[in-house]
Formats: structure tokens, C-alpha cells, sequence
């Protein structure tokens, strides 16, 4: 085996590889000695996997097979009214996150209605961890069941549907059944739980997670969720009480979707959220959450818990020091990089998103987003950091971070974690999440995140989030609570596809699909996007078009955008893809290379109007260079300028 | 036909070997995940059809293979790395090193063991905490080139070691 071999199994393994080097090695592969030695690495790296990290092999064998062979011998029952016929894993997946938290009110609520029909299918069985029904441990459990999770640790349930339930330690759930039109409703009580719901061609395909505060539908895709902490001062359990008033003390509702679409009614009003969306509900609808900044005082990495100093002024503490817990699906993000809560170094300042509850985490932030050292990037007079032993008043120091119609002062940090309808400052352009589609005026290119109010660099703000075909490691970071993928307003109006459109280097070309790849300061990632006769391909030509005017009656220019070539086809080369959230490329631009970049420029030069320049001014270009700048001449320029 | 308990036994001679074979060409982990459960499960249920004349490792990787390639063909966007006839040339390569895997898997765990600790406590970052090369760039200080070619120099480390383990082995046999 040559050398070349070698190093392509290593990029492989590093999951480095480039376009045209996906394609050399599978060719070297051909060869049996250079398959042997692909056999041998992927081994090594595996083997290194699974003596070094604990949660390598996730699955416990022994115990999955135990469970099927319980589901073979538990009888199904008397109820059972048909077989589940066969289904099939649906492409799609989706990600819902449904958290229920502490609120300082009292609510009478009733309880679940007995007259519902329960149909018993299948039994559902457990696949990982301890769960009880009826007060014993259970391996399966039928429709209408409630069962509830041991405080040791979480676990996971296969539904009779081949859906897949994680819940976390301490869950209570409901399992109604096929009731109401729907093929499953689970009722979260209390805990949380993951949800991952398989599409089925016969049966009803929406599956429901119902919670006191509202329901999360799923409409047709995969999906995720997870019920955190709720006080109920009576237990619910509409089987054997049937209908029983229920008092309860909070009523918070958090939902995040990482990928694909869920619909959730909160109080009469039907919000419809999709991949990377997230949005904190309570009885009334819609709930603003906040966030606070300070030093850490203390970490508790296993607790999950973090603690900030209080403030001080003049030797004396004005303020006490706070304990927030991180919510199971919390993020920290250091400098940008994914990290957990032991990274996190006493004494220094970060931002935490915390949910209205007003005492769980959902994000930690420490320095700047993607870039090294600290410091948010931001614009003169944007608002003023506050430091440490500043003087401030209380209550100064939390951020309102969602809300509709939220007005703010001028110069006052804007940053929301959901809901609509905030006010931007001018040529700070125009987003909104919650199934109504995306507004972004042509020609910005700063983007802000929701959740943060940071910019991103281009490219960066287009991830998405828990995106089918995405190569991803867990804990990578790149699933963020309360980020919505950064998308242009394309579609999104009612009756049609909600679009997005994502910046990248064209890394393969496949049957049927593409994948580019997209880099940022968090490093790399990929997105496959699905390709059909109605992709649209175009390139951008050498001439230019107006598509407006800027400040002061500036032609605004864009390149002008023609068929592709067969030629202009060919990985390595920069494209915009315009996609709907199910991955599907509704259109392919491939991009001009743009010249490069001087020093201290703020704004990209490729779609300015050319100016006039006086002789012996700015930038020399040799003929027939065209759009592209020599190294060096545009650094002469900016110290000219 | 195998017995209930036997076919764990085998299971779980093959397992690593199989979950390495499936993590050589499904690129996600939660797709390697759900990939090693479904073949775990249809080897449980299909035992009766074991020819048990053919290794139980080789049978199965071939259900592996075909689960993936299912998949694949049921969904464009499942992450494999490989065109079929690529996922089939290192099933083959997988069945015919087979032999050695569990010895290697052993020797692997004692080269571990010998390996100077800034290497293993490079091997834990990247493995146990399942940090990015960027990551371990930052936390260390190292270039990013420098961390690729430390992690590779570790590896090529590992497998001499393996070998020479192995060859030691043979001959002392």
C-alpha cells in the first residue's frame, strides 16, 4: 500500500477529506491491500473508540435482546384491535424539545377525558433503563399505561409504531394510544424525554405529545421530545382515575425543534416551528426568557449546576450570588467551540440564556461566538458592556430576550430567544421564525442569531441545525438551543415551501444528490441536499444587474444569473443552494470567486458600483485580471485611502 | 441452528468488529447507532437461518452491509461514505482480516497502555471527550496540522505495536 493510500485513510478517519479525495480513495479501494489496510485503521479507530469513551457503544445488546424476546412472550391482550402493519423509517427527522418548569401561579385544569377511545396496539417495550408501570418494573407496557422513569438514570422506549421515546430519569408520561384521529398521543406529565417518531404509510400519521400547557404535533416527520421539571401537587393518571381535577403549580413550555416540523397549540393559537427553532410557551401562549450575564463563582459539572457571583459595590454585596441549572439539552459554547460545563474557568464573564423559569440554563456562553479571545463583535454605540463593580440597578443586568412587539432604547443590546415581531434598528434586517417564514432584505450581509443578537460571519449563521445528512458528532455543539437556522426570505408564505439558502464549496456530486461543505471558526461542516428535475441550475455571468438602490441613490449590483454549463458542474467550486427544510435543492447558483479580501474592509467590494478613481489612486489592475486584485496592491490602497 | 446462548457468545465475539465495520462507512454515529441495533435485531431473529458452516462474524456484517444499503437506497441521504461496490470490497476486506481481530483488539488495549501519556492524553481528548481537531488545536496549543499528524503518528505507533504483538504472539505459538 502506498503512501497516498495511507494518508487518504487518515484524512478519512479525521473526516477531512475533500471534495475530489472522497473520490481517490473509494477508486483505491478497488485494490484488496489498500481495502485490507482500510480495514485494519477503521478498526484501530473503533477499537480506540470503545476502549476510550464509555458511551461508545450506546446500546446494551444483551438487554435489547432480552427485551424482544419479552415482547415475544407478553400477551397482547384482549384490547388489541389489529396488528400494526408494516412500516417504513421515514427519511425526515425532526426534533422537538418540550420542557415544563416552575411558575409562581395556580391553575385548575381538567384532567384527561375517560370517554377517549384507547386503542391497544403493540406493546411498547423499553429498550434501555428502568421503568415502572403500576408500581412494578417493566420491560413492555400497553396503551394507556403511565409509566414513570427511575430517578437513576434515563431511558429509552420503543413504541409499538417502531417510534423511539428517551426519557430522562425522573419522567412521568401517558401513553394514550391511537385516540383522536392521531396514531399516538403521549402525555408528559413530568421529566423529559426524546422523541424520535417513524412515519407510517397506513396508520394516522400524527403522533401528539400533549402537556399541560399545549400540544406538540408532529406533521409528518421525525421527531424529538424531552419534558423537563413540573410540580403537579396531585398526580395525573386519566386510566385509573379517569377524569380528576388537577391542580398544578407552573406551567412552562419550551419547545425546540432541531430539524423538521412540529406544529404546537398553545391557548387556541397553532405555532409551527421547524428545524432550529425554539420557543418557550405558557398558559397564554407565547414566553420571554432572558439573559444574564456575570462571573462564574462556582461550576458543579456533574450537578449540571453554575453559579455566578453576585454583585459587589464599595466592598459590599448588593446582589447575591445566583445558581442556575443547565437544562439537559443546555449548550456551552467557548470562544464558539462546544465545550461543557467543566470547561468553563472560574472567574470568567459569561452570558447565560436562562428559560423563564427564571433558574435553567439553556445556553452558556463564554467569550465570543467563533472567534478566539473573547469579545463580542459589535458596533460603536451599540450598547455598553457593563463590567464588574459598575454600577447598575437591579434587575439592570437581565436582558429580555424574546417577546412580541418588545420596544427597546436606542443604543440597548437587542436579543431575543424567540417569538416575533421584535424591532430591528435600521439595515439590521428583518427575521421571523414560527412557521411564517424568514424576511431578510437583499444585499446585508450581517446576520443576526436569535437567541444571541451576535452577528455571524457568512456562512456561518447558515448551518442548520439537527440537519438530516449532516455528518456530526455528538456534542459537537452545532445543535443550539433557541438558534434558528440563519435562512433568506424565500417562500415561507402560507400554502408554500419554506425555503433557506446555504453558502458553501461543492464537495460531491452523487445520484440524485450533492453535498457541499460549508467552513467557518468552528471548522467545517456538511449538508446533502436532495436533487430533482425541478433543481433549478444556474451560474453567476460577468455582467451585472441593478436590484436596487442603497444610501444616497447607489446602484445596487448583483451579477447577473444565467443556465449552467455541464462545465460549470464540478466539485471544489463555491455555491448557494436554495433549500426546502426537508433538504431538497430547489435551486443551485454556482458563485464567481469573489476577489480577495484587504485588510480592514468592512464590506465586500464584489458588489459595489466601481467608483471613478483619480490617477494614480487605489488599485492598480493588470489587464485582462478583471474582478481580481493582486496581493498586497489592496493593502497599498487601504493605507492610501 | 445456534441456541439462544450461544448466538450471544457469538454476538458479542463479533460485536466490536461489526460496530467497526458499520462506523467504517456510515459516517454519522447516530446512524451507526441505529444501523448496529437493527442488524443486532434481525440476527436475533433471523438465528434460525444461520449456516452455522459459515462464520457468524462474516453473516453478520453481510446483514450490516445489506442493512445499510437499504437504507441508502431508501433514503438518498443516509451518510455513507461509499458507492455499493466500495462497501462491498471492505465487507470482503473485513471477512478476510477477520482472523486476527479479536488478538488485535487485545494487543490494541495493551499498546494503549505503553503509549507515552501526552499521546494517550491526546487519544482521550479526541476519543473519550470526542473533541475536534480544532479543538485539541486550541486546548493544546498545537497547530491543527500539528495535532493531524500527532494523531496519525499515534495511530501508525499503535499498529506497529499491534503487530509486532501479534507476530510475537504467532511465534511464540
Amino acid at each position: 500500500m502506498d503512501g497516498r493510500t495511507r494518508e487518504l485513510i487518515e484524512r478519512y478517519l479525521d473526516l477531512r477529506l475533500k471534495g475530489h479525495e472522497w473520490a481517490e480513495l473509494e477508486q483505491r479501494l478497488v485494490d484488496p491491500d489498500a481495502a485490507e489496510a482500510f480495514a485494519q485503521a477503521t478498526r484501530l479507530d473503533a477499537g480506540l473508540e470503545a476502549l476510550l469513551c464509555e458511551s461508545a457503544a450506546a446500546t446494551d445488546v444483551t438487554r435489547l435482546f432480552r427485551h424482544v424476546e419479552d415482547v415475544r412472550e407478553t400477551p397482547t391482550g384482549p384490547r388489541r384491535r389489529r396488528a400494526v402493519p408494516s412500516w417504513k423509517v421515514a427519511a425526515a427527522y425532526a426534533a422537538a424539545v418540550v420542557l415544563l418548569a416552575v411558575g409562581v401561579w395556580l391553575f385548575v385544569r381538567r384532567g384527561t377525558d375517560p370517554e377517549k377511545e384507547v386503542i391497544a396496539r403493540k406493546p411498547h417495550t423499553v429498550l434501555s433503563g428502568e421503568v415502572y408501570a403500576d408500581g412494578a418494573t417493566r420491560q413492555s407496557f400497553a396503551d394507556g399505561a403511565t409509566i414513570e422513569v427511575s430517578d437513576a438514570g434515563p431511558a429509552t422506549i420503543r413504541l409499538s409504531d417502531g417510534s423511539e421515546a428517551g426519557f430522562a430519569a425522573a419522567s412521568r408520561a401517558v401513553f394514550h394510544g391511537s385516540t383522536d384521529g392521531k396514531r399516538q398521543v403521549v402525555e408528559l406529565v413530568e421529566g423529559g424525554g426524546t422523541f424520535r417518531v417513524t412515519k407510517q404509510k397506513d396508520l394516522e400519521d400524527l403522533f401528539e405529545v400533549k402537556t399541560i400547557i399545549g400540544c406538540v404535533t408532529v406533521l409528518g416527520t421525525e421527531f424529538t421530545v424531552q419534558i423537563l421539571d413540573s410540580e403537579y401537587s396531585e398526580t395525573l393518571n386519566s386510566t385509573e382515575k379517569g377524569e380528576e381535577d388537577m391542580k398544578a403549580k407552573t406551567a412552562l413550555m419550551a419547545v425546540v425543534v432541531l430539524s423538521g416540523m412540529v406544529q404546537v397549540d398553545v391557548a387556541g393559537k397553532k405555532y409551527t416551528l421547524t428545524g432550529g427553532d425554539g420557543q418557550v410557551f405558557g398558559e397564554e401562549g407565547e414566553r420571554k426568557g432572558t439573559v444574564v450575564t456575570g462571573h462564574v463563582k462556582a461550576v458543579d459539572a456533574k450537578r449540571g449546576t453554575i453559579t455566578l457571583a453576585g454583585r459587589r459595590r464599595e466592598g459590599k454585596a448588593v446582589e447575591p450570588d445566583r445558581t442556575y441549572q443547565m437544562a439537559w439539552f443546555g449548550t456551552v459554547l467557548i470562544n464558539g467551540w462546544a465545550g461543557n460545563l467543566a470547561h468553563v474557568r472560574l472567574g470568567t464573564p459569561v452570558r447565560l440564556a436562562v428559560l423563564p423559569d427564571g433558574r435553567t440554563v439553556a445556553n452558556v456562553i463564554v467569550g465570543a461566538q467563533g472567534k478566539e479571545g473573547g469579545g463580542e463583535r459589535r458596533r460603536e454605540g451599540e450598547g455598553e458592556r457593563r463590567r464588574e463593580g459598575d454600577q447598575r440597578r437591579e434587575g439592570e443586568g437581565e436582558r429580555r430576550i424574546g417577546g412580541e412587539g418588545e420596544r427597546r432604547r436606542e443604543g440597548e443590546e437587542e436579543r431575543r430567544i424567540g417569538g416575533e415581531g421584535e424591532r430591528r434598528r435600521e439595515g439590521e434586517g428583518e427575521r421571523r421564525i414560527g412557521g411564517e417564514g424568514e424576511r431578510r432584505r437583499e444585499g446585508e450581509g450581517e446576520r443576526r442569531i436569535g437567541g444571541e443578537g451576535e452577528r455571524r460571519r457568512e456562512g456561518e449563521g447558515e448551518r442548520r441545525i439537527g440537519g438530516e445528512g449532516e455528518r456530526r458528532r455528538e456534542g459537537e455543539g452545532e445543535r443550539k438551543f433557541f438558534r434558528p437556522p440563519v435562512s433568506r426570505g424565500e417562500g415561507g408564505e402560507e400554502g408554500k415551501p419554506r425555503l433557506h439558502t446555504v453558502t458553501g464549496e461543492l464537495s460531491q456530486i452523487g445520484r440524485g444528490q450533492f453535498t457541499i461543505v460549508r467552513r467557518g471558526d468552528r471548522g467545517a461542516s456538511s449538508t446533502t441536499f436532495a436533487v430533482d428535475r425541478q433543481t433549478q441550475v444556474l451560474v453567476q455571468t460577468n455582467q451585472y444587474e441593478v436590484v436596487g438602490r442603497g444610501e444616497g441613490g447607489r446602484e445596487i449590483k448583483r451579477p447577473k444569473l444565467a443556465a449552467a454549463k455541464q462545465t460549470d458542474v464540478k466539485t471544489g467550486r463555491r455555491v448557494e443552494v436554495t433549500a426546502t427544510a426537508d433538504g431538497r435543492a430547489t435551486r443551485i447558483v454556482f458563485l464567481r470567486l469573489p476577489p480577495p479580501r484587504t485588510e480592514g474592509e468592512g464590506e465586500r467590494e464584489f458588489f459595489r458600483t466601481p467608483t471613478p478613481r483619480r490617477e494614480g489612486e487605489g488599485e492598480r489592475r493588470r489587464e485582462g485580471e478583471g474582478e481580481r486584485r493582486r496581493e498586497g496592491e489592496g493593502k497599498r490602497r487601504t493605507g492610501d485611502g | 441452528m445456534l441456541a439462544r446462548d450461544e448466538f450471544l457468545l457469538q454476538f458479542l465475539r463479533c460485536e466490536a468488529d461489526l460496530r467497526a465495520f458499520i462506523g467504517s462507512v456510515v459516517l454519522d454515529r447516530h446512524a451507526r447507532e441505529d444501523v448496529f441495533q437493527e442488524c443486532a435485531l434481525t440476527l436475533w431473529r433471523e438465528l434460525e437461518r444461520y449456516d452455522s458452516a459459515r462464520p457468524f462474524g462474516a453473516w453478520a456484517r453481510g446483514i450490516a452491509a445489506n442493512k445499510i444499503l437499504q437504507r441508502r437506497h431508501n433514503d438518498q441521504r443516509f451518510p455513507v461514505a461509499f458507492s455499493p461496490d466500495t462497501i462491498r470490497a471492505v465487507l470482503n476486506a473485513y471477512d478476510r482480516t477477520e482472523e486476527s481481530a479479536s488478538e488485535r483488539s487485545d494487543a490494541l488495549a495493551e499498546c494503549l497502555k505503553r503509549l507515552p501519556d501526552r499521546s494517550r492524553e491526546l487519544l482521550a481528548m479526541r476519543y473519550e471527550r470526542d473533541l475536534k481537531p480544532p479543538q485539541i488545536a486550541s486546548r493544546t496549543g498545537r497547530t491543527l496540522d500539528a495535532v493531524y499528524q500527532a494523531l496519525s503518528r499515534i495511530r501508525s505507533k499503535l499498529e506497529e505495536c499491534i503487530r509486532s504483538r501479534l507476530a510475537a504472539g504467532a511465534g511464540g505459538a
